[in-house]
This record gives structure tokens, sequence and C-alpha cells, in this order.
């Protein structure tokens, strides 16, 4: 059995990861291209001549990836590069605390402006498989963690499914294949700034792309149930929103199949950053039934889960200013069920919302 | 001190000089498949019998079966008198381009002295692969290649593998590709047979590998497992093994449970041939497969179609010294010759009647 774990990261128990520490990297260093001459020499003038070598150099790292690491793929249809991102491993994204947003700084600016002319038209998208790294025991062999895109941020987007495991396997492969072939190509490559142990930029038309294994439709190449990509509109660079999609993690289950978890979502940000928060995002809710006995307002609304939510006020001259500029009264935790916030008032006329937050 | 020093280093550029007009290194690394041939070549063609001083193989008493050989002598016809070390390593396609790319030297046997294992390391100068350089992660320098005949990959079962699985077909590989093993029933059609069949494999430095997967139109990274001849067990394996004699073992060892691969021919000799699968339906050549000769009609008209090209690289015109560029003309010319008079693991490429642009390529008529 071979060494799946040489740069392996346990999962964090005690306290958050943090997404951001330099990876550990253990990979051998290669021998310099001058290698061979040097050998020559070497072993022709063996003990008289050494003095004439110059001193062997080391080579900087290059892309390197492990097996369970989240992997952010970038890419515009039809432009000359992509770019492939090692955000670590994916445990680490399951054990922050709920609503926690960390920027994710393994995306190099340097390198998402040498590989993409524009980020108006970028399709991204964010994956991880478990084929068989002993260190994450608690997840099944196949399981995947892979994007849904949402079609604005607040649009929920497709809800992926738990199938089986020899079905999860097909796209298991594919997104293993991005990063194991993202550090082959890299293995290739001299380190540069656009080949670095976090990130590397990749010809599109390589064998080795992220182009090639998410395929022309962007779904794997056939092998998973949607198209994990996300696709910045346009406008995405001037109009301030960012793309948003959701990480969902899929175990292999038996049918009839159920739905995978959300661990978090990602928001690619107009100016070219990636964070993630932890806990699934904030969807607009409805006040299903509102009540007020003397002075007490209550608001009842269904939630979600680890979703937080806010009661927002205002009198009637306040109606005409934004609801992000209103009073803000109780705060909750979603748990999944119907909640309600109150409000304590004299007043009387108050208008109220629900805004969920994270 | 600066006239010791002009003295030092004109010494021990003579001397590199005399050094390289005496000997000739040549380091040749390559397809497992390609061994029998190339060795015979090596010894008939380019060398002459008469002409080698010594040779020091792995496998002395099959040399044709050597993985690793040093062979030092004369090849008049090109070199005169001069002495010439002819180092081979069959390590696989993948290591040779990215040793002739300068990606990572390999090890060669250091002496022709039979028996003598030290090793050298060393870039491999003249490359054989059964796959393109672009199937590799090593694109530049962009090789000079030539192709001069072409080999199928040939799909086999274990000895402990039931009977009743005959026959893989593209979706079948990828499944089992993708998930390093599949139910049986998945290939007999019979909803009873439960036996997990297992997936072994080379490492990617294996060009089967990749020709096996990209006929299948699988582009993920494959899954198999490997057999714990220890305590008996499978566990997974996402890597491949380094060598074909542990996946031949896993094919022909009573001790393991049933499992299917790919082979390079020159590998599926050492299996039963009734073990051998066929491929979408067709088997690669007509009889039974052996070792002397075999018909490959199925592969050279195109019904069979899982197979490579058979190339020589080396470093580019302006790059590749000239020595090494007149050895490797001279080499595939000979080659070429020894196919055409019948091998029983290569097709010369005049008898193949179709073609393909790239691993995994549409076939077509010629």
């Amino acid at each position: 059995m071979h060494d799946l774990n040489a740069k392996n990261f346990k999962p964090a128990r005690r306290s958050p990861p943090d997404l951001n520490s330099t990876k550990s990297k253990h990979k051998a260093m290669k021998p310099h291209p001058a290698f061979n001459f040097k050998m020559k020499l070497l072993f022709t003038l063996a003990a008289t001549a050494t003095w004439l070598l110059p001193p062997i150099s080391t080579r900087a790292q290059t892309f390197t990836y492990t097996n369970c690491d989240l992997v952010a793929a970038f890419r515009i249809a039809g432009g000359a590069n992509d770019l492939v991102v090692d955000l670590g491993p994916a445990s680490n994204f399951e054990s922050l605390p709920a609503r926690s947003v960390t920027t994710l700084t393994n995306l190099s600016a340097t390198q998402l402006a040498d590989a993409l002319p524009t980020l108006n038209g970028v399709s991204w998208s964010v994956s991880a498989a478990l084929r068989g790294n002993p260190n994450y025991p608690q997840y099944g062999l196949q399981t995947i963690w892979i994007t849904s895109p949402r079609p604005d941020i607040n649009t929920p987007g497709n809800v992926w499914n738990r199938a089986s495991q020899g079905t999860l396997g097909g796209a298991a492969s594919q997104i293993d294949a991005i990063g194991v072939n993202a550090a082959s190509y890299g293995n290739g490559q001299p380190a540069s700034a656009d080949n670095t142990a976090t990130g590397i930029v990749i010809p599109a038309a390589s064998a080795f792309s992220y182009t090639y294994q998410v395929g022309a439709y962007g779904n794997l190449s056939g092998t998973f149930q949607g198209n994990p990509e996300n696709t910045t509109p346009v406008d995405f660079d001037t109009a301030g929103l960012p793309s948003r999609s959701v990480l969902y993690r899929l175990e292999p289950d038996y049918s009839p199949h159920g739905t995978g978890v959300v661990v978090g979502f990602f928001d690619f940000k107009p100016d070219g950053t990636l964070a993630f928060t932890a806990g699934p995002p904030p969807e607009r809710t409805t006040i299903t039934n509102f009540t007020r006995n003397g002075n007490i307002a209550t608001a009842w609304f269904p939630t979600i889960n680890l979703v937080g939510y806010r009661l927002r006020y205002t009198d009637s001259a306040g109606l005409t200013t934004p609801i992000s500029g209103w009073s803000i009264g109780g705060t909750l935790i979603g748990d999944g069920t119907t909640l309600f916030l109150q409000d304590t008032s004299s007043t009387a006329n108050r208008f109220y919302t629900i805004e969920a937050y994270y | 001190m600066k006239k010791i020093h002009f003295t030092l280093f004109a010494a021990a550029s003579l001397l590199l000089a005399t050094e390289a007009s005496a000997q000739i290194n040549i380091y040749i690394g390559g397809a497992v498949s390609l061994k029998d041939v190339t060795y015979n070549t090596l010894k008939t063609n380019m060398f002459g019998a008469a002409n080698i001083i010594s040779q020091n193989l792995d496998n002395a008493s099959k040399p044709t079966s050597a993985n690793n050989y040093t062979m030092t002598g004369t090849m008049p016809s090109l070199f005169g008198s001069q002495t010439v070390n002819v180092y081979v390593t069959w390590n696989g396609s993948g290591p040779a381009i990215q040793s002739l790319t300068g990606n990572g030297p390999c090890n060669f046997f250091a002496s022709a002295t039979q028996g003598v294992t030290n090793l050298v390391s060393a870039n491999v100068n003249v490359g054989f692969a059964v796959v393109f350089q672009s199937d590799y992660a090593y694109p530049t320098p962009v090789l000079s290649d030539s192709t001069y005949g072409c080999t199928p990959t040939i799909f086999a079962r274990s000895i402990n593998t039931p009977p009743t699985l005959t026959n893989l077909t593209s979706q079948h590989l990828r499944y089992i590709e993708a998930n390093g093993s599949a139910p049986l029933s998945l290939f007999t059609g019979n909803a009873s047979d439960t036996t997990d069949i297992k997936w072994i494999m080379r490492d990617i430095g294996a060009a089967h590998r990749i020709i096996s997967a990209k006929e299948a139109g699988f582009t993920g990274n494959a899954l198999a497992y490997n057999f714990n001849f220890t305590n008996s067990t499978w566990a997974l394996d996402s890597v491949g093994q380094l060598t074909w004699p542990i996946i031949d073992k896993m094919l022909t060892n009573s001790a393991v449970g049933p499992c299917i691969t790919f082979l390079p021919p020159t590998e599926a000799a050492n299996i039963p041939a009734t073990n051998i699968l066929s491929f979408n339906g067709f088997l690669p050549f007509r009889g039974s497969f052996n070792t002397t000769s075999n018909d490959f009609t199925p592969t050279i008209n195109g019904q069979y179609t899982c197979w490579g090209f058979e190339h020589i690289m080396t470093l580019p015109a302006g790059s590749v010294d000239a020595n090494i560029a007149a050895f490797a003309t001279a080499f595939k010319t000979a080659l070429s010759s020894n196919i055409l008079a019948g091998t029983p693991y290569s097709i010369p490429l005049s008898r193949v009647n179709v073609t393909r642009t790239s691993t995994g390529g549409l076939v077509t008529p010629k």
C-alpha cells in the first residue's frame, strides 16, 4: 500500500483550523535540469575536477495536491488558461464554526490576473473527493465535496443529492484528477509565480487542465448530476455583488438517496478574493404569523438551521429608507423550525421585517 | 594563482575531450512492452554479437525479459572502434519522457559486468514510448519523435477470477477505473454474480495505463487495489504498482482474489493465455496468444482498437548530441526491419492498415 498521507493534514478537532496556513509540503526536490551535465562531469573527472562544478541548486516548490483537499478552479470558456488553487483539506472547512467567514489567501491575485484577462464571465467551482486517504475515516470512500452555484446571491441553486458509491466514484475520479493533473503539470514546469505550492496556471488546451476535466458542459465530463460551476455575470467587476456557490458534502448512500449536507458557501468577489462562510447561506424568509399583545409584538417565521435572523423595525417615517438602515431588535439562530422574535414598544405604529444574515 | 587555475581547467577540459572521443554513453529508457525486440536489435544489429565486450542483465537467463541491463562494446558501422556503453532501463514510457525532457534522471546498472548491481543516475537520451509526449506533463522541449510500429494493450483476469468474465467494454473500464472494483454481474449480466472484481494497475508511468484509459474515454484519476501478501487482504491503491512483476504475481498467485488489469504484450505472455480478455468484444490477435509469433490481424485492420504507436524519442535537432542522433536513427531502422521480420509483440507500421492521431483517438483506415 502506498503512503497516501505524505502531505496530509489531520482534521482539526479542538479549535477551528487556519484555512490559510502554509500547506505542509514534503515533496522531494527534483534535480536541477543541469543535473545530467553535472553527473557526467562527476563521473569523468571524479576526484580531480570536482572543484569545477558549480553548487547544485535545489528547485523551488511547484504545485502539490493531496487527495481530499478542496480545489478551487477558475476558467473562462474559450480562454487560454485555467487557474487551479489548493485550498487545503476539506475536513478543515467542515470543522469551522457556523457563520465564521474566512478569506482564502491561497487564491493569489497575481495568478488570477495571469490566468484570466477579466473577472467577468469567469466559471469557477470548488470540489474535493475522498479516494482512499485514510486520514479521514469519518467519511466514506468516494465522498465528494462540490459546489452548487446560485443564480444570484438571493436565489437558491440546485440541491445536490447523494448517490451510490459507484455513482459518486465517477465524479470523484474526475474531481481527484483536477488536483492530480495540476500537480503533474506543475511537476513538469519550473516553479514560478504561476506555479507555486498552492496555485498553478495551466493552459486550458492541456490534457492536464481543469477545462479538460470539467468537460464541455461543466458536469465533470458527464459524471456528475449537474453543473457545479458558477459563472460571473458580464458586469461582475462593476456590479458589486459576489458570485456565490454553496458547498455540499455528498456521502455514498443507498436508494432512495438523500440530499447532500451543506457545509458552507463560497463568495467569489469582484475584487478577486474568495471567502468561505461556514454553515448554510442566509435565505429570504417570510413572516407567517404576527401578533401584538399590549406592547409586545411577535413575528413568527420559518428558519434554516444555523442561519442567523434578526428583527428590524422602523416607524412610518423610515419606510423610505433601505431596510439595512432600520433599527435592529432581537436576534436568533435558526434551527430548521418556525421560530419567533419579539419587540416590546408602546409606539402606536411600527413596521417590522425579518432579515436573514451571517 | 590564476595561472594554476587556468592550467587545471585546461587539463580537465582535455580530459573531458579525451573521454568523449574514447567512449560513447547511451542511456535508454522507456516502455516495457518494447524490451524484447530492442534487446535483440541492440545485440544483433547495433553492436553485432561479436562486438559485445560484456553485458550485465537483471535477467541473464532470459535477456529479452530483462528490465535493466548495461552493455559495452563497439558499434563499428556507427562509431568505428570507439567503446560504446549502452545503459538500459525499461521503467516505463513516462519516466523516459520525463527524463528526456530534463525533469529527473533515471537509474541504470553502472557496470557491464554481470551481477554488479551498483546504479548510476543519468538522464535518458534515447527514449521509447507507446504514447505521445503530450500524454505526459512534460511538453518542453518538444522531443524528436519517430514511430516505427504499434503494440496492443491486452486485458487479463487473474487465475482466481471466474471464467465467466470474458469481455470488458469501455463502460466497464470507465466504471472500474473510477471505483477500483466492480461486481461480477456488471460483466456477466447475471444478477447473482455478486463477487467483487478488483482492478489492479501499474503507476501512471506505464503508458499502457494511459492507452487503456484514453481508449475507454476515462479521464479521471484511477483507483485500484493492491493485494497485501502478508495479511492476504486487499488495500486501496490510488497510485499503482511500480513494476510489472507485482502485477504478474497478483494475476497468477492462487492466494489472490479475483482481479483484472491491462498488460503490455510482453507481460501478457506470463499469464495463461485463456485468461486474456476481449475488449469491446474482440481480442487483439487471432488464435491463442503465445511467445513466439502472434497474428495481430484484428489490430492491424481496426477491429481491436486499444493500441499505441511505438515511438523512439530524442532531444530535438539542435539539442541532441550527434552521436545519439546517429544511434537513434540507426536503431529505428534496425528495429523496423526486425519487427517486419517478425516478433511476437510488435506490429510494423507498414503492416498496419489503420491509423490514429492521438492516444485513444479515432481509429481510421490509412
